[in-house]
């Protein structure tokens, strides 16, 4: 299998990673945070070793401020939920995924504002179109890194920066960036960060979390048992326990522990460059073709591609592209509509291939062999 | 040797605090706490030798972490153990 549908989940993962889930599960499998026989201890070491490490990875200085959630979503759900009230103003991109926008939609029913800053047709949103829907009671600006459609990286730095000078909230939704992009809630002025652990970090699916910044509180999505202050009949008040109630998934912790390992040990840098690489090899392929239509920015930036075939029909495309030719890849909308609305592909979908830090230059090459085949050419 | 606890609310807070004392060369343990001395009702403790105190009550201090309360064991002739506060 040639597989080029990184951006919904990435695979494979690096050895280390199957390894440690499947050391957790035969060695230390017990409940982190709850008993104190060594099994549960080393389990609760683990988990703070990846907090420490994703610490690491985005630039937070205090591990603890990140909680554990079962993918970007949840931590998405967590953050706007906890953080909006009625009479509270939200600014998005019309490039965010649905995951973004379902839930604002249903706290704007509750009396949240909302507005969608509308990016240009490659996805990119300029800082003028957020500037003028600031209002004097915009709470949170919430931005995607980087489309899950084009591959569109947004300047969040720049984005921070106006966020901060109009004190406003900043959350960035980095879905599709955490592990192949630098991300730095410091410098890029990030108050909230959601993440998934199971597509650019290379950990398993059920994983994810959401950084929480310094002054921030947010109310809860769920409460529950948390292994500490067990006598209160109340959600305990720090985090992370604050936020992570029930038993964690520690052998998916524990996987993606040693995949954020791979990508610090790697460097993010290098791992871009090698996915920019292959995403212009397949760039230049496929605007060759001329039946194909690539959509998004003129130049490689996240390993991600959308295409229409004139003609074909997106989702028949990848079904042939995997009964063929032995190729994974993603048609449709991409749980993204209000995006393909924004790049005038709403009513057709695209063909998404999106490339991993595993793919080769061979991999694009029988890629877009297959796609000259069935595009005719 | 005598020996130290300090007691944290949970399991995450006595991590962040381990993490940071162990980089240095001794080594410092996570236990459940005793639930005679845990507050709350679930809490872990760190446990040293008790010379190592300052330190730990300086490194909580500096990530803004809350000891919970800190005690000495003391094992008695009939082998149980109390634990004495120290204040």
């Amino acid at each position: 299998m040639i597989y080029l549908d990184n951006a919904a989940t990435s695979w494979p993962k690096p050895d280390a990673v199957c390894n440690a889930m499947a050391a957790c599960i035969k060695n230390y499998g017990a409940n982190p945070g709850r008993s104190g026989h060594r099994m549960a201890i080393q389990a609760g070491e683990k988990v703070y070793e990846c907090r420490e490490n994703l610490a690491r990875l985005f630039g937070i200085g205090d591990p603890l401020r990140i909680a554990f959630t079962a993918n970007a979503t949840e931590a998405i759900n967590l953050a706007v939920k906890g953080l909006l009230a009625a009479g509270d103003h939200v600014i998005i991109t019309s490039m965010e995924h649905n995951a973004v926008v379902r839930p604002l939609k249903k706290l704007e029913r509750q009396g949240v504002e909302l507005s969608v800053v509308k990016a240009d047709s490659s996805g990119r949103v300029g800082l003028a179109g957020i500037e003028n829907n600031v209002r004097s009671n915009t709470r949170l600006l919430l931005v995607t890194h980087a489309s899950n459609i084009t591959g569109t990286v947004n300047d969040v730095q720049s984005i921070g920066r106006l966020a901060q000078e109009h004190k406003i909230i900043f959350m960035v939704d980095a879905a599709q960036t955490a592990g192949k992009c630098p991300i730095d809630v410091g410098l890029m002025n990030i108050d909230l960060l959601a993440f998934p652990g199971h597509k650019g970090l290379l950990g398993p699916q059920g994983t994810g979390g959401l950084y929480i910044g310094e002054g921030l509180e947010l109310d809860t999505l769920k409460e529950g048992g948390t292994g500490s202050v067990s006598e209160s009949l109340e959600q305990p008040d720090f985090l992370p326990d604050r936020y992570e109630s029930g038993t964690l998934n520690t052998p998916g912790i524990a996987g993606l522990n040693e995949g954020v390992k791979y990508i610090l040990k790697i460097g993010v840098d290098n791992i871009r460059g090698h996915e920019k690489q292959l995403e212009r090899q397949m760039r230049q392929g496929l605007e060759s073709i001329p039946a194909v239509r690539v959509y998004g920015s003129n130049a490689p930036e996240l390993g991600v591609l959308s295409i229409t075939i004139d003609g074909k029909d997106c989702n028949e495309v990848c079904n042939e592209l995997d009964e063929k030719y032995g190729i994974a890849s993603r048609g449709g909308l991409h749980c993204a509509g209000l995006a393909h609305q924004t790049i005038g592909t709403r009513s057709t979908g695209t063909i998404r291939f999106s490339i991993g830090p595993f793919n080769t230059p061979g991999d694009i090459d029988q890629a877009l062999a297959a796609v000259k085949t069935i595009a005719g050419s | 040797m005598a020996y130290a606890i300090a007691v944290f609310s949970s399991l995450n807070l006595v991590n962040r605090v381990k993490s940071r004392l162990n980089q240095g060369d001794d080594y410092f343990a996570m236990i459940r706490a005793p639930q005679r001395v845990a507050v709350g009702g679930c809490s872990f403790a760190l446990r040293f030798e008790d010379g190592k105190l300052p330190l730990v009550q300086r490194t909580a201090q500096e990530l803004g972490i809350a000891v919970n309360g800190i005690y000495r064991e003391e094992d008695q002739a009939d082998g149980s153990r109390i634990y004495i506060p120290v204040k």
